[in-house]
């Protein structure tokens, strides 16, 4: 009998958990290739940032969830040849591979916009990882008066909701404290209307503005003056601030990447969007935020993506649709905004029976990644019976 | 020199066309001309609201086969 | 927060531990009564890979989706109408029906019975 082929996957993020962990339950020889010693839960960063949690409650350690057989490679990745099939890492190392699956995410540009690090080394963020979420959490958490001010640097950035959910978050905690009417939060989006599809804005912003939080939109941040305070926006205004926080500019992961036309000029990986191959190879595919697919950047996305290569390498017709599914939540309450290739966001109302069900998926992470063979009959089902094109007649 | 840049937002998911207007308005110059290619029905009303607040030029907006062309000059950077 | 409990910590929970034996006993006595009963072999029935997945997709439906997002209000909308229908009521003839659609409320609630038919008929 055949001995099953070798598969390299790059990162150890939802992508490439999903997408390693599924080949190995099928048979496949895994490697993944990972820096850090934790997984981090990534939307863990908003409660960090703007409920004080505590940091553990969203992190465990890679061993713990990769199944048995994978090989695990601590190690950082620099350099990939497609044509060579060569990866090497900073170390040294090279590894050569049957089949690749690259899952790096997306890396921050702090330089793209000026004074973008000075401002996340004084008052730190909500997508750069724990500490800096800590950080953000110690210098919101001591305001008493003032204005806060959540934006953007890039439209492009992974999970279209979290400004939005960081507004609401940060709004819960001021109320609890009895500060709503001192400090002022200010949410700046670099869209048109209050969130990038209007069917959605119409349904969030009498949320917004019940929460007292103000709205800035068409605000995509071009450059910061630290110590006058002020956000400059690439559409001709500003804002001032005592405490503010920047969602940086996207990036590829990888600054050389062999043949040059693998990535497009932003350094994300050329992938057709149905089948999530890197362009040119039939034994390389991109899953997650580092491909440049044209839909959100999302923990579902990823998600499905790492189903969809590990099926394709099995020799299953899976087809990648887009499918985004991001939960929107405000106290007590949710919607999902529902989209994908076909269909723009299908209209839906925030209700607590959607917050129940984000709050399963979210128990489900941890599991779902090491077992994504178990989980996937039940998020399959999911994904089937809130189709865009099903739900974009009935709404939801 | 001015450029023209065209940006392919066809069947796009969520975030939609807008978003890939703005990154290609942070990399264009004042004079570079922004062509934008869309699906997404919303990107209509949108794409105007915008140049308004802006301040840029659309040149041209239309409508055929279910693909919105906007056409943008940039005139509102310095 | 969850607590992880780590290998070593097992044997000592269930030596040392008064919670941890309480908590095994009566899943123990679960798993017997839940055994005798029949209950487990329907349970492990339902494990089967084919009828859960058959179960899965026959209950996560859309419409399930769509009641379930309404679970919180469906109650009091029932609640209503059960009372309503089963308050005392006097017979009233054709008479009495038209002169009550001259309530505007009871003339909406008409329009939306019609609806209601509309819909029905396209079963």
């Amino acid at each position: 009998m055949a001995q099953k082929k070798q598969v390299l996957v790059l990162g150890a993020g939802a992508g490439g958990l999903i997408a390693g962990n599924y080949l190995a339950a099928n048979g496949y020889r895994v490697t993944i290739v990972e820096k850090n010693d934790y997984h981090l839960f990534q939307p863990g960063m908003l409660w960090i940032a703007f409920r004080g949690h505590d940091p553990e409650r969203y992190m465990r350690r890679v061993t713990e969830l990769v199944k048995p057989g994978v090989e695990l490679v601590k190690g950082v990745v620099t350099e990939i040849n497609l044509a060579e099939r060569l990866v090497k890492l900073s170390d040294g190392r090279e590894f050569s591979y049957e089949y690749l699956v690259v899952a790096l995410g997306a890396a921050y540009d702090y330089d793209a916009v000026s004074g973008n690090r000075e401002l996340l080394e004084k008052y730190g963020d909500f997508f750069s990882g724990a500490e800096h979420a800590r950080r953000l959490w110690q210098a919101f958490s001591s305001m008493k008066e003032g204005t806060l001010v959540i934006a953007a640097a890039d439209p492009g950035y992974k999970c279209p909701p979290a400004p939005h959910k960081a507004a609401f978050l940060a709004a819960e905690t001021l109320r609890e404290r009895g500060l709503l009417g001192k400090v002022k939060v200010v949410l700046a989006v670099p869209f048109v209307h209050e969130y990038s599809s209007e069917n959605i804005a119409r349904i969030v912003a009498p949320k917004l503005r019940e929460a007292g939080i103000e709205v800035k939109t068409m605000f995509t941040v071009e450059s910061i003056d630290v110590e006058k305070k002020k956000l400059y926006s690439l559409e001709g205004e500003e804002l001032g601030f005592d405490v503010a926080t920047v969602i940086p500019v996207h990036r590829g992961p990888l600054d050389k990447v062999e043949p040059e036309t693998a990535v497009d000029e932003d350094g994300f990986f050329k992938v057709d969007k149905h089948t999530l191959r890197i362009e040119g190879y039939d034994d390389a595919y991109a899953v997650g935020d580092c491909n440049n697919t044209p839909t959100s950047k999302t923990g579902v996305t990823a998600h499905l993506g790492g189903e969809v290569v590990a099926e394709r390498i099995m020799g299953y017709n899976a087809v990648f649709t887009g499918r985004t599914n991001c939960p929107l939540i405000t106290d007590g309450e949710a919607l999902f905004v529902i989209s994908d290739y076909e269909h723009p966001p299908v209209p839906v109302r925030f209700s607590k029976f959607k917050r129940l069900l984000e709050d399963m998926f979210i128990a489900m992470y941890w599991p779902s990644l090491r077992d994504p063979e178990k989980w996937s009959p039940l998020f399959r089902a999911y994904f089937e019976a809130t189709q865009p094109k099903i739900l974009a007649k009935l709404g939801w | 020199m001015a450029e023209k840049i065209v940006v392919d937002a066809r069947n796009m998911a969520c975030p939609g066309p807008i978003t890939k207007l703005t990154k290609a308005y942070r990399k264009a110059k004042p004079g570079d001309i922004i062509e934008v290619l869309a699906t997404d029905p919303g990107f209509k009303p949108d794409v105007q609201a915008w140049v308004q607040r802006t301040g840029n030029e659309l040149l041209e907006l239309k409508e055929e086969n279910g693909v919105i062309k906007a056409v943008i000059k940039v005139t509102a950077k310095k | 927060m969850a607590e992880q409990v780590e290998r070593k910590e097992i044997e000592r929970l269930v030596l040392e531990d008064r919670e941890t034996e309480e908590a095994l006993l009566k899943t123990m006595n679960l798993l017997r009564q839940l055994n005798r009963s029949g209950v487990l072999d329907l349970l492990l029935v339902l494990t089967d890979e084919e009828v859960f997945r058959r179960i899965i997709n026959l209950v996560v439906s859309t419409g399930l989706m769509k009641i379930g997002d309404r679970i919180d209000e469906l109650p009091t909308k029932l609640a209503q109408l059960l009372d309503a229908l089963e308050e005392p009521a006097e017979p009233i003839y054709i008479y009495g029906l038209l002169k009550s659609l001259q309530d505007p409320e009871v003339a909406r609630g008409l329009a939306r019975l019609v609806k209601v038919l509309k819909i029905i008929g396209s079963w």
